[in-house]
């Protein structure tokens, strides 16, 4: 018991400090014992062995050094990112889009589930695609089992701003969805709508609700599961979307169809109409690839980062020593702080641009988009830049962040004499010097190692 | 020059000088008393653990004690643990009388050992 209080509380003092502390403690202890103090009173003299090592450890100044001491070592590097995902995962309310990228869809067949736009992507789909076309194929089409449209727009329900969709009657069964039977002037609620001003499924079934100029009868309540377009569509309209404008189209192709083969089915009846050569061109493709695109588009910008960071990096890797230790336990470090960083991009990405999407720009999947790409590249480079230059100013031997940084030599004179900044390692492994003006890129910063005898020159922060 | 300079460097002294609590006053004075290890200083003073062995460590840090382990040898041919064992230093011996002025009852309260 003694032995277990007094190892807990000198966990509160700097690590130089706690074997002597201990000593005396169990000294005094010991002699108390000795001495006929009754063993209660030694246990309560034991209690102020805590505010004794709290006032020895808890002191600001020592606070102040053991926290900068801390903030150095690479635990704390990669304790922070673990704490940066934490707060996304918080920020974003459990990574529902994240999930969603990597949860297969909650529709029946959902490989045979496809989305239709003008070719180009999901930017044409501003416009949509007109009704005419969708009868048209609706009609003749051999390679579409069944198609339906939808269209979403913000509207006031009860003072309350809310995502509402306007879906054709066969809409959920082309997402083979099980979904109550269409009816005029009736609206479904998604789970998450249901949940913010319901208390049950059964007392929202059959109640009216005003959205917009009109009220409507709610006519039942989605799975918990289910989302198309996003999450935050809370009320879908059951009627007719097929505006003169255009809507979006989703499909269901016969088993065995390719994407390929409906793109050019469609456009082929397009063309039977006179409909003009590029305004034709459609885009089909499997609504599950489409959710999963924003993954390629984070591949393809963390492979561009890689290659610039390596590139950036030659000189440096020319000089790797790989036949020892040290390197691989600073490559794993290295690898693994950069993992989180680029996972708290693409998390961050996932979560935070995912509900722009669909107002921004219109489209279902703006993450697919280059401009996605873009935004991953830049995160990923500049994730991958901070974590090179973070493992650059590190100790070579334990990682720790160097620092006393001190400017040498003049920066006038740099062709007579060396002139840069040199940093230290706190525990005295080595020493860093960065040159102010690199004369050669193949030439970077250069690493002194310190033997053992300078060690007692630096402080050995607890 | 040197005179003066002397005078500067003791009211500046003056101005620094350390102003204990009735409680640090009483740990120093046992202390002076001849009691000389955390333990006795508690059983004089009746003052419990969480207060003795915290005022000691700020008083070390203050400069008016020092503490000193003794050695190993004595402490084993007594077959018992060796202990940390404080004295005051000058500088305590002299806020230690300037304490005793400003409480006057503080000797009676930790008689010589």
């Amino acid at each position: 018991m003694t032995w277990i209080l007094l190892h807990t509380a000198s966990r509160l003092l700097p690590r130089e400090q706690r074997a002597e502390w201990r000593r005396e403690w169990e000294a005094e202890i010991w002699h108390a014992r000795r001495s006929g103090v009754p063993p209660r009173i030694v246990r309560r003299w034991l209690l102020g062995a805590i505010a004794d090592a709290a006032c020895l450890g808890l002191r600001r100044e020592v606070l102040v050094r053991r926290m900068n001491a801390a903030a150095q070592t690479p635990g704390f590097c990669l304790a922070s990112l673990l704490g940066v995902l934490l707060v996304i995962a918080i920020a974003s309310g459990g990574l529902p889009a994240s999930r969603d990228v990597f949860v297969p869809l909650p529709y029946a067949d959902a490989g045979r589930v496809a989305t239709i736009s003008r070719a180009g992507g999901s930017i044409s789909m501003r416009g949509g695609i007109p009704a005419e076309w969708v009868r048209l194929w609706s009609r003749k089409s051999k390679t579409l089992e069944a198609i339906s449209t939808y269209g979403w727009s913000y509207e006031i329900s009860a003072g309350e701003r809310v995502l509402a969709a306007s879906v054709s009657p066969g809409f959920f069964s082309v997402l083979g969805v099980s979904a109550p039977a269409p009816c005029a002037g009736c609206v479904v609620l998604s789970q998450g709508f249901r949940r913010r001003f319901y208390s049950s499924d059964r007392e929202a079934i059959g109640r009216e609700i005003p959205l917009g100029n009109a009220v409507y009868r709610i006519a039942g309540v989605l799975p918990a599961n289910f989302w198309f377009l996003s999450r935050e569509i809370g009320i879908w309209k059951i009627g007719s979307s097929l505006h003169t404008s255009g809507a979006g189209v989703v499909v269901r192709l016969r088993a065995g169809v390719t994407p390929g083969q409906a793109e050019r089915e469609l456009y082929t009846l397009l063309q039977e109409r006179d409909f003009s050569t590029w305004g034709s061109l459609v885009d089909v493709s499997i609504l599950q690839d489409r959710v999963h695109s924003p993954l390629d588009s984070f591949l393809l910008a963390f492979s561009l980062a890689i290659i610039v960071a390596v590139l950036a990096s030659r000189p440096r890797l020319r000089n790797l020593d790989v036949t020892s230790l040290a390197a691989w336990r600073r490559g794993a470090f290295f690898a693994a702080k950069s993992l989180l960083l680029l996972l708290a991009v693409l998390l961050a990405g996932l979560e935070f641009t995912s509900a722009c999407s669909i107002t921004m720009i219109g489209g279902t999947d703006l993450l697919a988009e280059p401009l996605s790409t873009w935004l991953f590249l830049i995160g990923c480079m500049t994730a991958l830049t901070w974590s090179i230059h973070d493992h650059r100013v590190r100790c070579r031997e334990c990682m720790r962040r160097l620092g006393l940084a001190a400017h040498v030599g003049c920066p006038g004179s740099l062709l007579l004499s060396w002139a840069g900044t040199e940093l230290v390692c706190i525990s005295g492994h080595g020493m860093l010097h960065v040159p102010e003006m690199p004369s050669c890129w193949l030439e970077p910063e250069r690493w002194t190692a310190l033997d053992s005898s300078w060690r007692e020159l630096f402080v050995q922060h607890g | 020059m040197f005179k003066l300079c002397r005078i500067l460097y003791s009211d500046f002294s003056m101005a620094e000088e350390v102003h204990l609590t009735h409680t640090a006053a009483l740990i120093l004075q046992t202390i002076s008393a001849g009691y000389r290890y955390g333990f006795d200083v508690m059983e004089v003073t009746g003052l419990p653990s969480g207060t003795v062995y915290p005022a000691l460590r700020r008083l070390e840090a203050a400069g008016l004690i020092a503490s000193k382990w003794e050695k190993e040898k004595e402490a084993f041919a007594e077959q018992r643990p060796a202990r940390k064992y404080y004295r005051l230093t000058s500088n305590g011996e002299q806020v230690l009388g300037r304490a005793v002025k400003r409480y006057p009852l503080l000797e009676q309260m930790a008689p010589r050992k």
